[in-house]
């Protein structure tokens, strides 16, 4: 017979603090970042439940490497990248496939306000039909605001394919969404 | 302003909008619990793969059990020359014989002979076993066996089992009395109900058998309640022994008593080590950060390299190694063509794969001489739906 729980070594009081300790650093990164990390969720799975899953598990991550990124420069552009590592990863396909199975636009999100006339819900409508990995870049690059080089390190693609991708997304925003992401309909309407 | 900035302000602004409940710390402890037990459980399996397969049995090419002279344990044979990096295009690739070892396309069994028995369901997993087959529904979570005509003889809960190389012994994870967790040793024969030998490995953990070492012995990941992971063998004589510097085993070999195993996982990179380690001894052969290591060959020679981290569109690498010193023999690459599937010994000298290409599944042979061919006719399907289960072999 053999029993797991003794194979701890060291000083159960030391290994308590430093626990304790290690937990209490993570937290307080976690509570700071939490809001930040869930908008971002969002907008690369296009649904708050879905975020909030994404953002649990990637601090679920973070949480198992804490020690590993605490002697690294960002822990903000490593907990960036299993967000988005893990919303590609394959275990939540199916998820993605039931909400995005389609290239019609949602109807959900083209509620028209004052502010914007609608401007934001069709482009936002637009965003949620990308394909992953460029909506992905696109979030990256025009939410973040990372630059090329970031966003390919990020995705573990090309800058080169961020560049493709980036320009395929808004030709793809231009075109589906002509009368709020076009300078020239900017200049008609003033 | 053009119009990046006014993408960049909707996306502000939808995301401005966004509210969620608050997550403790509580929370993401347990879900990092499931994230080492979900290691655990793809290990062997690829990144496609949600099961947790096992099972080192040997069939000949009618489905039978082979002995084990069949597959001589690996001996100083030279190793291939190396071929290098191949472009696995699974379009272009020409037709070649069928599988040689069974496969599941829906609730059907399809035999090497042609032969094909229609089990009633869909299993994840199908290994030949005391004349007909021990057959896993992942969904459900038990494990059955069938007669050879596909008639349930018995189910059970659970889906971590191994059969040694012979066939003449079934390993089973099982949560015994007062929540122990034991593993079972089943002789396929001779014995009456009862008559299995219980090796209690844990009290509170959950074990996950990766295949047997030996002739009755068997190596397994046994993970904490607190999620800590470690690779452990049991031959239900003496006390298991950990296997040190393993977080997990990934897969065995009973021809060479070598296990496979990851010996880090990192998340940030992202990237993991993986090791090939002698379970008599714990000692490492080698160890490898470019690939995942995964099943051997039956004759313990060679090894399956995959990507070290399974995330993404799905694995774009299929590698075979030299399982004595970790040399690639030949790398295929799906990269910007497409993802595999779950690779899977088909002889001691070719592989098996799926792969997903321009909106096709492929059924692939992949030598050890650079050559790919397909093996059965491609299938229009969704990309997460692999129409095939394929046998596995050590």
């Amino acid at each position: 017979m053999h029993a797991q729980g003794q194979t701890l070594t060291g000083s159960g009081v030391t290994m308590v603090d430093r626990t304790r300790a290690r937990d209490e650093e993570f937290s307080a990164y976690m509570h700071a970042r939490q809001p930040s990390l869930l908008r971002t969720a969002y907008l690369l799975t296009g649904d708050r439940h879905t975020a909030e899953d994404l953002v649990q598990t990637a601090l679920a991550k973070l949480y198992l490497s804490w020690d590993k990124v605490q002697q690294r420069d960002s822990i903000d552009g490593y907990v960036r990248r299993i967000l988005v590592n893990e919303h590609n990863s394959l275990w939540r396909r199916g998820w993605k496939k039931r909400e995005y199975a389609t290239d019609d636009l949602p109807v959900e999100g083209h509620s028209t306000d004052e502010y914007d006339e609608g401007q934001r819900a069709a482009v936002w409508a637009v965003v949620r039909t990308l394909p992953r990995k460029a909506r992905a870049v696109v979030v990256l690059r025009y939410y973040e605001q990372l630059s090329e080089a970031e966003t390919a390190d990020i995705l573990g693609i090309s800058v080169g394919t961020v560049k493709s991708q980036a320009s395929r997304a808004l030709a793809t925003l231009r075109e589906r969404a002509p009368q709020h992401l076009n300078p020239l309909n900017h200049e008609e309407e003033r | 302003m053009n119009d990046t900035d006014d993408l960049t302000r909707s996306l502000h602004e939808q995301a401005d909008q966004i509210g969620g409940h608050p997550i403790d710390l509580e929370s993401v402890r347990g879900r990092a619990r499931g994230i080492q037990r979900r290691r655990r459980v793809v290990a062997g399996a690829g990144v496609l793969a949600v099961i947790a397969l096992i099972v080192p049995v040997a069939l000949t090419s009618g489905g039978g059990l082979l002995s084990g002279d069949d597959n001589p344990p690996a001996t100083n044979v030279p190793s291939p020359t190396p071929v290098g990096l191949v472009k696995a295009d699974a379009a272009s690739a020409p037709r070649g014989e069928g599988p040689a070892v069974p496969w599941m396309d829906g609730s059907v069994l399809h035999q090497p002979d042609g032969t094909t028995t229609d089990l009633g369901k869909a299993y994840q997993q199908v290994t030949p076993y005391d004349g007909g087959w021990a057959v896993v529904d992942v969904a459900q979570g038990t494990t059955s066996f069938l007669a050879a005509n596909g008639d349930v003889r018995e189910s059970i809960p659970g889906q971590s089992l191994a059969v040694s190389r012979d066939g003449q012994y079934l390993a089973r994870a099982m949560t015994a009395t007062a929540g122990n967790q034991d593993i079972g040793l089943y002789p396929v024969s001779g014995v009456g109900p009862g008559g299995y030998l219980s090796s209690v490995v844990s009290f509170d953990g959950t074990v996950d058998l990766a295949g047997f070492t030996g002739a009755q012995e068997v190596a397994y990941t046994l993970t904490e309640p607190n999620g800590k992971s470690g690779a452990w063998v049991t031959d239900w004589e003496q006390d298991p022994r950990r296997l040190p510097g393993l977080i997990e085993v990934t897969a065995a070999n009973q021809a060479t008593g070598m296990v496979t195993g990851l010996t880090s996982i990192d998340e940030l990179e992202p990237g993991s080590c993986s090791a090939v380690v002698a379970a008599t001894t714990g000692q490492a052969r080698w160890e490898t950060c470019d690939y995942k290591l995964e099943a051997f060959s039956p004759d313990g020679r060679y090894v399956i390299g995959s990507d070290a981290y399974g995330d993404g569109l799905g694995g774009t690498t299929v590698a075979i190694l030299d399982a004595t010193d970790g040399t690639v023999l030949v790398e295929y690459s799906t990269r910007d063509l497409g993802f595999t599937g779950s690779p899977v010994w088909e002889t001691s000298s070719t592989v098996l794969v799926s792969t997903y290409q321009d909106g096709r599944w492929y059924a692939l042979r992949l030598g050890l001489d650079g050559k790919l061919t397909q093996v059965l006719d491609p299938v229009r399907a969704g990309d997460v739906d692999d129409p095939w289960s394929w046998e596995l072999r050590p």
